[in-house]
């Protein structure tokens, strides 16, 4: 909306900066919905209604110089300079001079308009001339000229003298502060700041009802991914159903909607985010609101970048995107969310993160859901494996691998530390029942890897870290010949060097059971403690194994799902034999 | 010496004493390679175990021996790692703390240098609002209840005992400007130590009353809330006035008398030097046996294990005062939000065992909430979690300010004080449980007891919202 009138008359255009205009445009689109945006500012009222300069006017370029020089018209008498010949001649009568004022004919007088002396200026066009010579100094000194006049308590430099006054008798006195600390002295700044800052939210989200307000309110003010999607309130649930159906139509019909729904994968694996690969799917499947929004989101965050530092830019993103979301439907919302995860995700680890992990709580639930009726545990990585490996189910493949991917986030009832306790508590108790403490013990060990779910499985053979998962992920990809795609991510980094990392480790350590016998001996006393250790020993020890033939399996790096479920069926099995063994 | 701590122990019947009887091998878990190797969840139950038998350790005054314990952990504990390793590392961190206090002049020394960034502090606290939904589901409870027992008032007068949030009184003055019945004048006065967040508090309630042309006051009152005049909170005859409080109150539970009784112990214990033999002595327990209490005590999320512990009987003196005063002011309307988790037991073993589980919560919440890379993340761990652990496990007496309790407990005293409860609003509730549900997350749960309501991770209860009137 700035852009109109300064293309459409050199009048207004001059007072539009650059910088506005650009502020503006992202703000305006996302105020594309019914409801108008509470922040975005008036209309401007269009002084001097602009218009193509009068084509009779007589054009006048005035050199930098000429244009610049303050006082042309010079008192012989005592020197004081003039900018217009009428008041020296104002002041010619003091010195009882001769003078004489031009008398005002209109007709006479023929209309002049000036040219901005920049070569590259829009204004120096003369179809874009400037009405009058104090606007063309001002727009020459703004536009082109150095800004030495610096104000004192806020830095703030400007070119032309009277906009540093008009600036210094309000700086300080009108401040605007917004919500997240940052200071303004000037409403517009402000205004545009908060079009992206998160505490726009708590504006944006009102509604009529008290009720609604509250929550609104305080849904909105986080920054937060989860915040993004509670903004939508009751809509979610929609969303959640979409994804419900749309990961299940791709898991279990597989080859339905294959062929669209793997083009979609291709960009996205570039990018190494499985969030903006589910983004891209549902943009292309379920609206066409949402491409241009793509696209704005795109040059709006350059823009946040640009304008507030990297720092703030996830926040402001979010709040963007939670602007975006109330005023359009729900489906752009989420993918658009989903997109932010991808776009943010070079510059702003932790704002990619976010939107990662919410996402993956969304996905991984439908993946849990969907793969809950296969019945035990210890199925379901060679599950994973063979449908990978069949190639008409690549698209099944490829949801289940990257919800996999996040479900490590996410993992909670799993792998969570209140799960652990519980579960040691429960050791304990079982243990103590069956006053068996060897059996029981066994019995738990031998749950927990066979029972588990997927994740418990593949951690349970490739050991600890989040890395751990990558590796597993990537164990998938290459197991199902799509390796490809990820061939340049840097996913495959993480597995390389995790893969390195573990081997090193692994030919670092010395064979466990010697250990173990120290273990043992220095357990002493203390019978079913030492036990209890020795029973999570022992399952590590199963487990380097374990690790140990995967990662032949991916030098190879052509497993094949027979050997995936051969491997983790003695996985358990081992650790089994390896405890009786020890008894 | 040995009298000394076993008394205590025979004394009580809480199962959960038995806790400090354990003991692990020295020589079990030394840092072996393998270890490291462990995967996520051996190396979380190792972790539980050495962070128990560290605090048993911790609790005898053993140094040396809760130092093997300390080392073993570090092995594999990590304030970046998963759930557990990270929870492992602030434990360690608190016990170390605690340990290292029979040294004073260490443990000065070590600290010496340490500041307290309250600017920091208040970064983290508002991280913590907006990464959890526990607040905002304080926030839209209080706020519904402020809204119901305000219907019809003209002059409504709003005390916040902890003004650091704007966002719940914007939500609150756009409510009210809406209401039916018309605007009404509203006074917030709001308590905080920092005149900084007091003067952005008003900046922007302020402007948010002057955009809704809501005829509004703030009234800063910069301080400490233990020290608050109620003078200056300037409440007048006419108005209707609601109190917010906002995981204030325990901090009143804070007494001295406690502050000997468990000092001496300790000093004695210290004076006396290394316990090494004595350790190796005591009956070896297994992770199993140690843990099975656990269930009875610490899964279920039974109040008995709160309402056993001894310490809860003494009324501190300072939350009566508090109270009574609150009370004097008679107000319409007071919500309280506190820690629902039993974090004032008498002994370390206690505090320690509930608090294993009710961060256990805490901190997979933030797994599920954040990545493990997150800065936000490891903020709010440290500072703020670890800062409470710290505080829970390693001080004492006055010191000790996270002293949460139970809502039972919180119901108790507060009737004693003369408030009756009130029953929360149903919209609140409904409102409160959609918000939960926008989370999008199956962890987060609500659960309405009495007419209060209690958010909980899975089946860990950890925030708990009452509202009360003043009963004459």
């Amino acid at each position: 909306m700035a852009a109109a009138p300064s293309s459409s008359g050199p009048f207004f255009g001059v007072r539009e900066e650059n910088q506005n205009q650009i502020m503006k445009q992202p703000h305006s689109s996302s105020s594309t919905g019914p409801r108008v945006d509470p922040w975005s500012p008036p209309p401007k009222k269009k002084r001097n209604q602009p218009g193509t300069p009068n084509p009779d006017a007589e054009v006048v370029a005035l050199s930098p110089k000429t244009l610049m020089a303050t006082n042309r018209f010079i008192c012989e008498v005592c020197n004081k300079g003039f900018q217009r010949e009428q008041n020296l001649q104002l002041h010619r009568r003091g010195h009882n001079l001769p003078w004489k004022l031009k008398q005002k004919t209109n007709k006479e007088v023929k209309k002049k308009v000036y040219l901005c002396p920049e070569p590259t200026c829009v204004h120096h066009d003369p179809s874009r001339a400037l009405g009058d010579l104090t606007g063309i100094k001002k727009h020459y000194s703004r536009k082109h000229g150095e800004k030495k006049w610096k104000c004192e308590k806020c830095e703030k430099r400007y070119a032309v003298q009277s906009d540093w006054k008009a600036h210094s008798k309000t700086c300080g006195t009108r401040e605007y502060r917004c919500d997240c600390g940052t200071l303004f002295s000037r409403r517009d700044s402000f205004i545009t700041h908060r079009a992206f800052c998160d505490a726009l939210a708590q504006e944006t989200a009102r509604h009529p009802t008290p009720l609604n307000s509250i929550g609104s309110q305080l849904y909105g003010s986080s920054n937060y991914m989860n915040l993004g999607f509670s903004q939508v309130g009751t809509q979610i649930s929609s969303i959640q159903d979409h994804n419900n159906n749309q990961t299940r139509e791709t898991l279990k019909l597989g080859g339905g909607s294959r062929n669209s729904q793997f083009d979609h994968l291709l960009p996205p694996s570039m990018g190494s985010s499985s969030s903006s690969f589910r983004t891209q799917q549902q943009q292309q499947q379920q609206s066409m609101v949402t491409s241009p929004g793509f696209v704005i989101q795109e040059s709006n965050q350059i823009f946040n970048q640009e304008l507030l530092g990297n720092n703030k830019s996830f926040h402001e993103l979010m709040q963007f995107q939670e602007n975006n979301s109330d005023n359009t439907s729900t489906s752009p919302s989420a993918a658009g969310l989903f997109n932010l995860g991808f776009l943010s995700n070079g510059g702003n680890n932790g704002g990619a993160d976010y939107n990662l992990t919410s996402s993956g709580l969304l996905i991984s639930d439908n993946f849990n859901n969907d793969n809950g009726g296969n019945g035990g545990g210890t199925n379901e990585p060679s599950n994973l494996f063979s449908k990978s490996l069949m190639s008409d189910q690549i698209t099944s493949n490829i949801p289940s691998l990257f919800s996999s991917s996040i479900q490590n986030n996410s993992m909670v009832p799993q792998m969570s530390a209140t799960a652990l306790l519980q579960k040691a508590a429960q050791m304990g108790s079982s243990s103590s029942i069956s006053n068996n403490n060897d059996n029981s013990l066994l019995r738990s060990f031998v749950t927990s890897s066979s029972t588990g779910t997927k994740t418990s499985n593949f951690n349970s053979i490739f050991g600890e870290t989040t890395a751990g998962n990558h590796l597993h992920e990537l164990m998938n990809s290459i197991a199902s010949g799509n390796s490809p795609i990820f061939g340049s991510s840097s996913g495959v980094n993480t597995f390389n060097t995790y893969a390195n990392r573990t081997s090193m480790e692994h030919e670092k350590t010395p064979p466990p059971p010697p250990q173990q016998q120290s273990l043992n001996v220095s357990g002493g006393g203390s019978d079913r403690l030492t036990r209890d250790f020795l029973g999570v020993g022992q399952t590590v020890r199963s487990m380097t194994g374990g690790a140990t033939q995967q990662q032949q399996g991916i030098g190879l790096s052509s497993l094949s799902s027979e050997r995936n479920t051969n491997i983790t069926a003695p996985t358990s099995h081992h650790s089994f034999r390896g405890r009786g063994n020890f008894q | 010496m040995f009298q000394d701590e076993s008394s205590p122990l025979s004394s009580s019947s809480s199962p959960l004493q038995v806790f400090s009887m354990m003991s692990l091998s020295p020589n079990l878990g030394s840092p072996y390679p393998w270890l490291r190797e462990l995967k996520s969840e051996e190396r979380g139950l190792y972790l539980i175990h050495l962070l128990l038998t560290c605090a048993n350790h911790v609790a005898n005054g053993s140094l040396e021996n809760a130092n093997i314990a300390l080392e073993q952990i570090s092995q594999l504990a990590s304030p970046d790692g998963d759930t557990m390793q990270r929870m492992a590392a602030y434990f360690t961190e608190a016990l170390a703390d605690r340990i290292l206090k029979a040294w004073p002049g260490l443990h000065k020394a070590l600290n010496s240098t340490r500041i307290a960034l309250v600017s920091e502090e208040i970064l983290v606290r508002k991280l913590f609002f907006e990464m959890f939904p526990f607040l905002k589901v304080a926030f839209v409870l209080t706020n519904q209840a402020v809204i119901e027992a305000m219907e019809g008032e003209k002059m409504v007068h709003i005390i916040d005992l902890n003004a650091a949030e704007p966002a719940q009184w914007v939500a609150l003055i756009q409510a009210l400007s809406a209401r039916p019945e018309g605007q009404p004048h509203l006074r917030i006065t709001g308590v905080h130590q920092r005149k900084e967040v007091l003067d952005q508090m008003a900046h922007r309630l302020t402007e948010e009353a002057e955009k809704l042309d809501l005829p509004f006051q703030f009234n800063p009152v910069v301080g400490k809330l233990e020290n608050l005049d109620v003078e200056k909170l300037r409440v007048k005859t006419g108005e209707a006035l609601a109190i917010s409080s906002v995981l204030q109150l325990h901090s009143f539970l804070a007494s001295d008398d406690e502050h000997h009784r468990k000092k001496s112990p300790l000093g004695s214990k210290n004076l006396n030097g290394v316990h090494l033999q004595r350790a190796l002595q005591m009956n070896q327990s297994t992770l199993g046996e140690l843990l099975e209490k656990d269930t009875v005590n610490g899964c279920s999320p039974s109040p008995d294990s709160a309402s056993s512990s001894p310490l809860s009987s003494t009324g501190s003196v300072k939350i009566d005062g508090f109270l009574n005063a609150l009370w004097g002011l008679s107000p319409k309307l007071m919500v309280v939000t506190e820690q629902d988790s039993n974090h004032n037991g008498s002994t370390l073993m206690e505090r320690l065992l509930e608090s294993l589980y009710s961060f256990a919560a805490l901190f997979d919440c933030s797994e599920s909430t954040a990545a493990r890379t997150s800065l936000e993340r490891f903020k709010v761990e440290k500072m703020l979690f670890g800062e409470e652990i710290k505080n829970i496990i390693a001080c004492e007496g006055t010191e000790r300010k996270e002293r949460h309790e139970k809502l039972e407990k919180w119901i108790q005293r507060l009737n004693l004080a003369g408030f009756g409860n009130i029953p929360l609003s149903y919209y609140g509730m409904l409102h409160a449980r959609r918000l939960l549900q926008g989370y999008n997350c199956d962890g987060y749960k609500m659960k309405e007891e009495n007419g209060c309501v209690v958010i909980c991770w899975q089946d860990r209860p950890l925030f708990s919202v009452s509202a009360w009137r003043c009963r004459k």
